[in-house]
């Protein structure tokens, strides 16, 4: 939730990249809901996938995670807009938290690159 | 007062709290308190006990088969009167209570997640989904084509 509310914080800063910031969780409508709400301070879409399906899509379950159901690992990831993913950051431990400063600074790098290539086919 | 699996010292033997302890406070101060635990294979559970409260023996323990084949020794739930302990035995319950608790901690937040079965897909197409969002309305992730896109996946149940 920590990061959550440094992003909305921060909304601002992924606006002017261009970047549509999209957290997804198990956690059901009502508790995504709430999200949005407190943590999320009505910045961004929450979206909810309570049988971790793409969660699962994205290699990124994990089993039994919270009091024998499974989660999500905490994972940052990029799509460009052509629809390819650009890079992804996950979790390896409770204090392991992506900042804002970091997602941000990845995000440019990666806009960087995607502009030279663009220039130079 | 939750107290995770975790090995401890008490009296130089290995102990390894594996329950819940409810510590009962009234207004005459701290008075009882349950405590499950268990103890490495290779030391009587009775023994443990003892080094805890050396008066009483355990209200109640039965040796599980599923801990056993776990490796683990005897299972046993104790309820003993607080008040009843020597100052020693006070001092010890209190010191392994804190102790575990932190240490419990610190284990837990230092623990590693497992391993993402994806690691890394780089250049290739996201898979495409389609959810609810939090106002229950559709969301389509190929509609988002053309823009930059941060998945954010948070661990939730908060």
């Amino acid at each position: 939730m920590t990061e959550l509310r440094e992003f909305a914080q921060r909304s601002d800063n992924f606006t002017k990249l261009g970047v549509r910031v999209l957290p997804i969780s198990v956690d059901d409508q009502q508790h995504a809901h709430e999200a949005w709400e407190k943590a999320g301070n009505k910045k961004f879409t929450i979206l909810s996938d309570p049988g971790a399906t793409v969660i699962g899509k994205y290699g990124l379950l994990h089993h039994a995670g919270h009091e024998g159901a499974d989660i999500a690992l905490r994972t940052t990831l990029l799509i460009g807009p052509d629809g390819r993913e650009r890079w992804r950051r996950v979790s390896q431990s409770v204090p392991d938290i992506p900042t804002a400063d970091e997602t941000l600074s990845k995000i440019k790098e990666s806009q960087e690159q995607n502009s030279s290539v663009d220039k130079n086919p | 007062m939750i107290l995770r699996n975790q090995l401890v010292l008490v009296n130089g033997m290995r102990v390894n709290i594996q329950g819940r302890a409810d510590v009962r406070v009234t207004q005459h101060g701290l008075k009882r308190f349950n405590i499950s635990f268990d103890c490495v294979t290779g030391y009587d559970a009775s023994e443990c006990l003892r080094l805890w409260n050396p008066k009483r023996r355990p209200s109640s323990g039965a040796k599980t088969p599923a801990l056993t084949a776990a490796g683990i020794g005897n299972f046993f739930t104790c309820s003993v009167s607080f008040l009843s302990m020597s100052s020693f035995s006070r001092l010890m319950v209190i010191a392994v209570l804190l102790s575990t608790y932190y240490v419990g901690n610190v284990m837990t937040q230092t623990k590693p997640y497992p391993k993402a079965q994806v690691a890394s897909a780089l250049g290739q197409i996201a898979p495409d989904f389609a959810l609810k969002n939090q106002d229950g309305k559709d969301f389509k992730l190929s509609e988002q084509r053309g823009h930059w896109v941060l998945l954010y996946f948070y661990r939730g149940y908060w």
